[in-house]
C-alpha cells in the first residue's frame, strides 16, 4: 500500500519535470544580452564573425525548435555546453555539486546539533533564563541576512585576529590536510549553520511545546515515568517528525542559502555558479541549475513524503 | 637509550629537511575575479584568458613597458630595413628562434607559424576575429626557422599577428579546435606548463622544464584561484592567502597604500573612459539617423560647454586619488601620440558662455531651457561599477552648476553592448550620452576606423555593424583615418593619426575623461614585475613573470 | 493598564482585547517603538538633516563619524546618517509594496482555492507547494535578470510591461519580489476560507441570493483577516532582506538612489579603512527586520483566539 503511493509519486514527477523546463527555458528567451553579447564590444570582431558565431551556436533557429533538441538530448544526458566555457553543463555542475554539499552538508549537521538541545531545553523549560536567550538569539538569526553576517566574520576573524582564512576550500599549492580544511570550513559553516540553527530551534520548540501538551505525555507523567525518558523516547521521537519533514522539504533552499556564503568566502559551489552564469548570461548552465534543482525539490518532496509515512505510525494509505 | 635519542633526533631532523626542501619550492598565488571560459585567446573574448596565458604561450612578436615592439619567438623584428618587410608591405618574413621547444618536448617549427594561420581561418573554427588573417594569401615554410607571410593587400597592423603560436602537433590533426583539450589544457612555449584546472577553484601551473631559459625561472609553482570579486580578492591578499590579484580599481589603491606588506603595480594604458555623445536624434523613428542631428547635443557649442564644465582634476584626484591622467585624445602614449593635444581646461564660465551663445538661457530651476525644451541629458553606463557610478554622480553636480542636468540610467553591460539584433540602444543610436572605457590596441587602425570613421556608422544596410555609434560624419576625418591605414611607413602612418586626433579634438565626438590605469596589486615579497599599459592583445601584468621571483 | 470605566466600556470588544494581547507582548511593543522611531526618522530626514542625500563632497570623503557628521560620511563624501535615512524611504517603501502585491496575489489565489474546492484547490495548491519549495533566492535572481531588459517585441502588452520594469527601477524591484512572494499568504486564506464557508452565516448569505463574489468579500474575507494582517507584517520584513540581498547582488535598485541593499554593497571596498559604511546599513536592515518579526509574533498571538479568551 505503502509503495503504489510511492510508485505514484515517483510518476507525477515526470510532468511536474517537463513543465518546469519548458517554463525556464522559455524564460530563458527573455533574458537580455544572450550569450554574445561579450563579443559585441571588442573591435576585433565584425559584424560577419558575430553572424557567423550565431548560426553556428544555433541561436538563430526558432524557439520550439531550439527546445526540442535541448529536451531530447537533456534526457540522454547531454545537457548542452556552457556558451562561456564550452565544456558540458553537466560537468560544470557536477564538478561544483559536492562543494556545495559538503559545505551544506556539514551546516545542516551542525546547526541540528545546536539546534536540537536548544529546542527541547528551551521547551521543557519554557520562560526560564536559557529559553528568553535562545528565543532571543533565534530572533536575531532570524532577522540577520547571512551576507551581513558572513562580512563581518571575515571582518573579525580573518582581518582584525588573523586566525582564520577568508575564502576558499583549501590553501593552494600545499599537500591536503584535515586541518586545513578545517580552518577554511569554518567561518563559512558557522555564517551559515547558526541561519539554519535559528529557525529550526523555533520550529523544534514550537512543535515540542504542542507534544507535551498532549495527553498522553500527562498520562506517562503520571504513570511515574522519569522525566529524561518522557522527553526524549515520547515528546521528542513525536516532535521531531515534523522537523524531519521540514529538514526534507528545506533541501534545495539549503543550496540557496549557501548562495551568498559560497560568494562571500569564493566556495567554488552551485550556488556561486549560478550567479555567475546569471550574470554573464549562459543559458545553458543557468538552465541546467535551475532544473538540477528542480529535481531536487521533487524529489526532498518525495522524501519527506515518505520518511513522514515511515516515521508516523497514524498515516494509513489506501 | 642515548642510542634511541640519536635516531630520534636523526628523525627529526630528516623530516625537518625534508620539510625544508619541500618548502623551497617558490609558489605563486594570483587571484583572479573572472573564471576564464578558456586558455586560448583565438576562442575566447575575455581580458583574464591574455593574463593567464602569458606564462605559457609565446607570440612571434610582443610589446614592452616602453611600447616597443620586441621578438619573442621570432629573433628580430621585420622591418622594411632589415628587409623583414617587402618594399610594398605585402610580404613579411620572420626569422624564428632555434631550439625552442613546446612544454611537452615537440619542436617549435615554421609549420606551427603556419598551421595557426590555416586554424584561424578555417570555417570550421569559432574564431573570434579572423582580422588580417583572412588577408593572408599564403604561410610559406622554406625551412623550419623562418616563415614567410603573403598578404593579399596591405595590413597595418601586421606587427600584432601570430599571437600566440598554436602548437602543429597538438591541434593539427583535429576536425576543429572549438572543444579541443588544448584549450583547457594547452601546450606552450613558455616558462610555465599548465597542470592543473579545478574548475570554479584554481588553475595551475608548474615550470615548464623544456623552456630555453628554464634556468632562469625563479618560481616553481604558478596558480591563477578564482575569487569571487575584487573585494574579496584584496581581502584574501591582505590575509595573505594569495600573493597578488589581477584588474583591481582605483577605489581599492588607498587600502593598499596604506598597508606596508602590498605593493601596487600601476601603469597608464592606452584605454580611456569616456563620454560618448550622440550626434543624430535619439528619438524614434528617426534615432540613429546622422541626417537627422540631436537636439541637444547636435550643437557643437553644447558638446564643447559639457567638455569645460567637467573638472577633470577633481575627479582623477578625488575618486583615483591621483593615479590617472586627465585625458585629451584617443592615443595617450606611444608611437602614433600627438603630445600637443592637453586636456580641455576646467572652465565654467566659458561653460556657461558657449551655453548662452547657443540659445540656452537659464531657466526658473536654473536648469536651461531653449524653446521650451529643458536642457537634460541622460547619461548611460554599466551598472555595477561603482567607480563610474560615483564618476556619474560627480558629473551631474558639476553639471548642474552650468545650468545643464544629467540624469543617470545605467543597464547592465550585456544590455549594453548589445548587438543590433538585439535591438541594443547604442547600436541603434538610442541615447544621449555613454560612459565607458575603450582605447587603441597597441596599433590603432582597428579602433579609428571603428569609431571615427564615418562609413562605420551601424545602419540597417550593413547589418548594424561598424561602431560609429556618435554618427558623426567628417570628410577631413576620413582621410586622415584613411591614410593611416594604408602608408606603408611607420612615419607617414603616425603623422596621419596625428592629425586624426587633432581633428577629433575640434569636432568633439567624444569627451575623454581620464586616461584608464591597469592596476595589480602584489604582496611585498614578490619581486621582478614590471609594470606594462601596453600589449598586443591587452596590457597585462604576466608579461614578464619568467623574471618573478619571491623575496622574503 | 488604565482599568476602569474605559476598560469597562470596551471590554467584550474584539478589537480592544486584540489591542490588550498584543500589548501583553513585551517584545512587540518594542519593536513597534523601534519602527515608529524609524518610520518617523525616514519620513522627516528633510527637515531634519541639512544634507543632501545626493550631492557629493569631495572635501569630505569617507570621513570618520564626528559631530558635523555622527555616523561618519561615505565614498562620496555625503553624510552617512542622512543617506541611511533616505535610504530607509525606498528600503521601507519596497518592503510595503511589495508585500501588497504578494499579498493581494496570495489572497485571490487562496481566496479562489479555498472557496471553490476541488480541482481547482488541487492545481493551485500543488502549483503553490511546488513555488514554496522552489528556493526563492534562484527565481529572484532570474526574474531580477529578466526585467533589466528593454521590450524585446512589438506586442504592446509586453512593450508596455518590460518598458515600465526597464525604466523604473524600484517598480522593478517591487513587482519581483512580490510576484514570488504570494505562496505563503496563499496558503493561509485558503486554509480560513475552507473554515469559514462552512459556517452557517455563509449558508444563510447564500441562501439569500448572495453572489460568489459578494460572499467571498463580505462575509468570509473580513473574518479571515487575523493571519493575512500576521502573514503581511512578516511579508515586509521578507521584503525588505530580499530588496537588499538583489542590491547587494548588484541587481536591485541602483546608485544614486541609495537602499541599505545597495549601501552595503558600495561599503565592500572600503570595508576596512571605513568600516561604519558597511556597518550602519547592515545594521538598519538587521534592526528593522527585528522590530518587524516581533510585531509579527506580536500579531500572531494577539489574533490567537485561545490567547485572547
Amino acid at each position: 500500500m505503502k509503495y503504489t503511493f510511492i510508485l505514484r509519486r515517483l510518476l507525477s514527477v515526470v510532468p511536474v519535470l517537463l513543465i518546469i523546463t519548458f517554463a525556464t527555458f522559455f524564460l530563458m528567451q527573455l533574458l537580455p544580452g544572450g550569450p554574445l553579447a561579450a563579443y559585441e564590444n571588442n573591435p576585433e570582431i565584425s559584424q560577419k564573425d558575430i553572424e557567423r558565431l550565431r548560426h553556428e551556436m544555433g541561436l538563430d533557429r526558432p524557439i520550439h525548435v531550439q527546445y526540442w533538441s535541448w529536451l531530447k538530448n537533456f534526457a540522454q544526458g547531454d545537457w548542452g555546453y556552457s556558451f562561456t566555457t564550452k565544456r558540458p553543463v553537466l560537468s560544470e555542475i557536477w564538478d561544483r555539486l559536492p562543494n556545495t554539499l559538503y559545505l551544506t552538508g556539514i551546516s545542516l549537521i551542525v546547526a541540528l546539533i545546536i539546534a536540537i538541545p536548544a529546542g527541547i531545553i528551551s521547551a521543557t523549560r519554557q520562560y526560564s533564563v536559557f529559553d528568553h536567550i535562545t528565543t532571543t538569539l533565534a530572533y536575531i538569526g532570524r532577522s540577520m541576512p547571512v551576507f551581513y553576517s558572513g562580512l563581518l566574520l571575515i571582518i573579525v576573524f580573518s582581518i582584525w585576529l588573523r586566525w582564520l582564512p577568508s575564502g576558499g576550500i583549501q590553501t593552494l599549492g600545499k599537500e591536503f590536510s584535515v586541518i586545513d580544511s578545517l580552518r577554511h570550513l569554518f567561518l563559512p559553516v558557522l555564517s551559515l549553520s547558526t541561519l539554519i540553527a535559528a529557525k529550526y530551534v523555533r520550529f523544534l520548540r514550537t512543535s515540542m511545546l504542542e507534544v507535551i501538551h498532549l495527553d498522553y505525555i500527562r498520562t506517562a507523567a503520571a504513570k511515574g515515568v522519569s522525566e529524561r525518558v518522557i522527553i526524549y523516547k515520547h515528546a521528542f521521537r513525536n516532535a521531531a517528525i515534523p522537523l524531519v519533514t521540514v529538514v526534507a522539504i528545506d533541501l534545495p533552499v539549503l543550496f540557496a542559502g549557501a548562495l551568498f556564503t559560497e560568494t562571500i568566502y569564493s566556495w567554488p559551489g552551485m550556488g556561486r555558479l549560478f550567479v555567475d552564469a546569471a550574470t554573464r548570461f549562459d543559458y545553458s548552465v543557468v538552465m541546467g541549475i535551475v532544473a538540477a534543482i528542480a529535481f531536487l525539490v521533487v524529489v526532498s518532496n518525495l522524501l519527506a513524503d515518505v520518511v513522514y509515512a515511515i516515521l508516523d505510525p497514524r498515516i494509513t494509505y489506501s | 637509550m642515548a642510542r634511541k635519542g640519536v635516531l630520534l633526533f636523526m628523525l627529526a631532523a630528516a623530516v625537518l629537511g625534508l620539510c625544508g626542501i619541500a618548502n623551497a619550492q617558490k609558489t605563486i598565488t594570483l587571484g583572479v575575479y573572472q573564471e576564464p571560459e578558456n586558455l586560448n585567446t583565438y576562442i575566447g573574448v575575455q581580458t583574464v584568458i591574455t593574463y593567464v596565458h602569458k606564462p605559457f604561450a609565446e607570440y612571434l612578436i610582443d610589446v614592452n613597458e616602453k611600447g616597443e615592439y620586441f621578438p619573442v619567438l621570432a629573433t628580430e623584428v621585420p622591418t622594411v630595413e632589415n628587409g623583414g618587410v617587402s618594399k610594398d608591405g605585402l610580404t613579411i618574413t620572420y626569422k624564428l628562434r632555434k631550439g625552442v621547444k613546446w612544454s611537452d618536448g615537440a619542436p617549435f617549427t615554421s609549420a606551427d607559424v603556419k598551421f595557426t594561420w590555416e586554424a584561424i581561418v578555417n570555417p570550421k573554427n569559432l574564431i573570434k576575429s579572423k582580422s588580417g588573417y583572412d588577408l593572408i594569401q599564403t604561410v610559406e615554410t622554406p625551412d623550419e626557422h623562418t616563415a614567410v607571410v603573403k598578404y593579399k593587400e596591405f595590413y597595418a597592423p601586421f606587427l600584432t599577428r601570430f599571437s600566440p603560436v598554436l602548437p602543429k602537433h597538438v591541434l593539427g590533426k583535429l576536425e576543429n579546435i572549438n572543444d579541443a583539450p588544448y584549450n583547457r589544457m594547452p601546450v606552450g612555449t613558455g616558462p610555465f606548463m599548465v597542470t592543473e584546472w579545478a574548475s570554479g577553484n584554481y588553475i595551475a601551473m608548474a615550470k615548464n622544464p623544456h623552456y630555453r631559459d628554464a634556468g632562469k625561472v625563479k618560481i616553481d609553482k604558478l596558480f591563477f584561484k578564482i575569487i569571487p570579486s575584487r573585494e574579496v580578492g584584496i581581502a584574501q591578499l591582505q590575509a595573505g592567502d594569495i600573493d597578488g590579484v589581477w584588474d583591481l580599481i582605483e577605489t581599492q589603491i588607498p587600502m593598499m597604500e596604506s598597508n606596508p606588506a602590498l605593493a601596487l603595480c600601476l601603469s597608464t594604458s592606452l584605454t580611456s573612459e569616456r563620454l560618448i555623445l550622440n550626434h543624430s536624434t535619439p528619438v524614434a523613428p528617426n534615432n540613429g539617423n546622422p541626417d537627422f542631428p540631436h537636439p541637444l547635443l547636435g550643437d557643437l557649442k553644447v558638446r564643447q560647454a559639457i567638455d569645460c564644465a567637467i573638472d577633470r582634476k577633481a575627479i582623477v584626484d578625488k575618486l583615483l586619488f591621483g593615479k590617472a591622467q586627465p585625458g585629451a585624445s584617443e592615443i595617450a602614449h606611444g608611437w602614433a601620440a600627438n603630445r600637443e593635444l592637453k586636456p580641455v581646461a576646467y572652465d565654467p564660465e566659458k561653460a556657461k558662455k558657449l551655453l548662452d551663445e547657443a540659445g540656452w538661457k537659464a531657466g526658473p530651476d536654473g536648469i536651461r531651457q531653449k524653446d521650451g525644451k529643458k536642457l537634460r541629458l541622460k547619461i548611460t553606463t554599466t551598472t555595477g561599477n561603482k567607480l563610474r557610478e560615483m564618476v556619474q554622480q560627480v558629473l551631474v553636480d558639476q553639471m548642474k552648476k552650468v545650468g545643464i542636468e544629467f540624469y543617470i540610467e545605467n543597464v547592465p553591460s550585456a544590455v549594453l553592448f548589445g548587438s543590433w539584433a538585439n535591438d541594443a540602444d547604442r547600436k541603434k543610436g538610442r541615447y544621449d550620452i555613454m560612459m565607458y572605457t575603450t582605447g587603441p590596441g597597441i596599433d590603432p587602425h582597428q579602433q579609428f576606423e571603428g569609431y571615427f570613421h564615418s562609413k562605420n556608422i551601424p545602419t540597417e544596410a550593413n547589418g548594424g555593424s561598424g561602431y560609429n555609434y556618435t554618427r558623426h560624419r567628417d570628410a577631413d576625418l576620413d582621410k586622415w583615418i584613411d591614410l593611416g591605414g594604408k602608408s606603408i611607413s611607420m612615419t607617414d602612418r603616425a603623422n596621419a593619426y596625428r592629425m586624426a586626433q587633432k581633428r577629433t579634438y575640434e569636432i568633439v565626438p567624444h569627451i575623454y575623461l581620464y586616461q584608464r590605469l591597469t592596476i595589480h596589486g602584489f604582496r611585498s615579497h614578490v619581486k621582478g614585475w614590471i609594470p606594462n599599459g601596453n600589449g598586443i592583445i591587452d596590457a597585462v601584468e604576466t608579461w614578464n613573470v619568467a623574471d618573478w621571483d619571491i623575496q622574503k | 493598564m488604565a482599568r476602569g470605566a474605559f476598560h469597562e466600556k470596551h471590554k467584550n470588544q474584539l478589537w480592544y482585547l486584540t489591542l490588550r494581547q498584543f500589548l501583553r507582548h513585551k517584545m512587540a511593543v518594542f519593536g513597534m517603538l523601534m519602527m515608529a522611531v524609524i518610520v518617523f526618522s525616514v519620513v522627516f530626514v528633510d527637515r531634519i538633516s541639512p544634507y543632501d542625500p545626493e550631492t557629493p563632497d569631495l572635501s569630505n570623503m569617507l570621513s570618520p563619524p564626528s559631530l558635523a557628521h555622527p555616523l561618519g560620511t561615505d565614498e562620496l563624501g555625503r553624510d552617512m546618517l542622512t543617506r541611511t535615512l533616505y535610504g530607509g524611504r525606498v528600503s521601507l517603501i519596497v518592503g510595503v509594496f511589495a508585500m501588497l502585491v504578494a499579498v493581494t496575489l496570495g489572497t485571490l489565489i487562496g481566496a479562489v482555492a479555498g472557496y471553490f474546492g476541488g480541482v481547482v484547490d488541487n492545481l493551485l495548491m500543488r502549483f503553490t507547494d511546488f513555488s514554496l519549495a522552489f528556493p526563492r533566492i534562484f527565481v529572484l535572481i532570474l526574474f531580477a535578470i529578466i526585467f533589466m531588459r528593454p521590450p524585446f517585441s512589438d506586442n504592446p502588452i509586453i512593450v508596455f510591461v518590460f518598458e515600465t520594469l526597464y525604466r523604473m527601477p524600484v517598480a522593478r524591484v517591487v513587482f519581483v519580489i512580490g510576484i514570488l512572494g504570494w505562496m505563503d499568504v496563499a496558503r493561509l486564506v485558503r486554509s480560513s476560507f475552507l473554515e469559514i464557508k462552512t459556517l452557517e452565516y455563509v449558508e444563510s448569505a447564500r441562501v439569500l441570493g448572495a453572489g460568489t463574489p459578494r460572499i467571498m468579500l463580505r462575509h468570509i474575507l473580513p473574518n479571515a483577516l487575523g493571519p493575512i494582517i500576521v502573514a503581511a507584517s512578516l511579508g515586509v520584513a521578507d521584503a525588505i532582506i530580499s530588496e537588499s540581498g538583489l542590491s547587494f547582488l548588484g541587481l536591485g535598485i541602483q546608485p544614486p538612489t541609495a537602499t541599505w541593499g545597495n549601501m552595503l554593497k558600495n561599503a565592500l571596498d572600503q570595508i576596512f579603512t571605513a568600516p561604519w559604511t558597511a556597518i550602519v546599513p547592515g545594521f538598519m536592515i538587521f534592526l528593522t527586520v527585528l522590530s518587524i518579526n516581533y510585531i509579527g509574533d506580536g500579531l500572531r498571538d494577539a489574533f490567537d483566539p485561545r490567547k485572547i479568551l
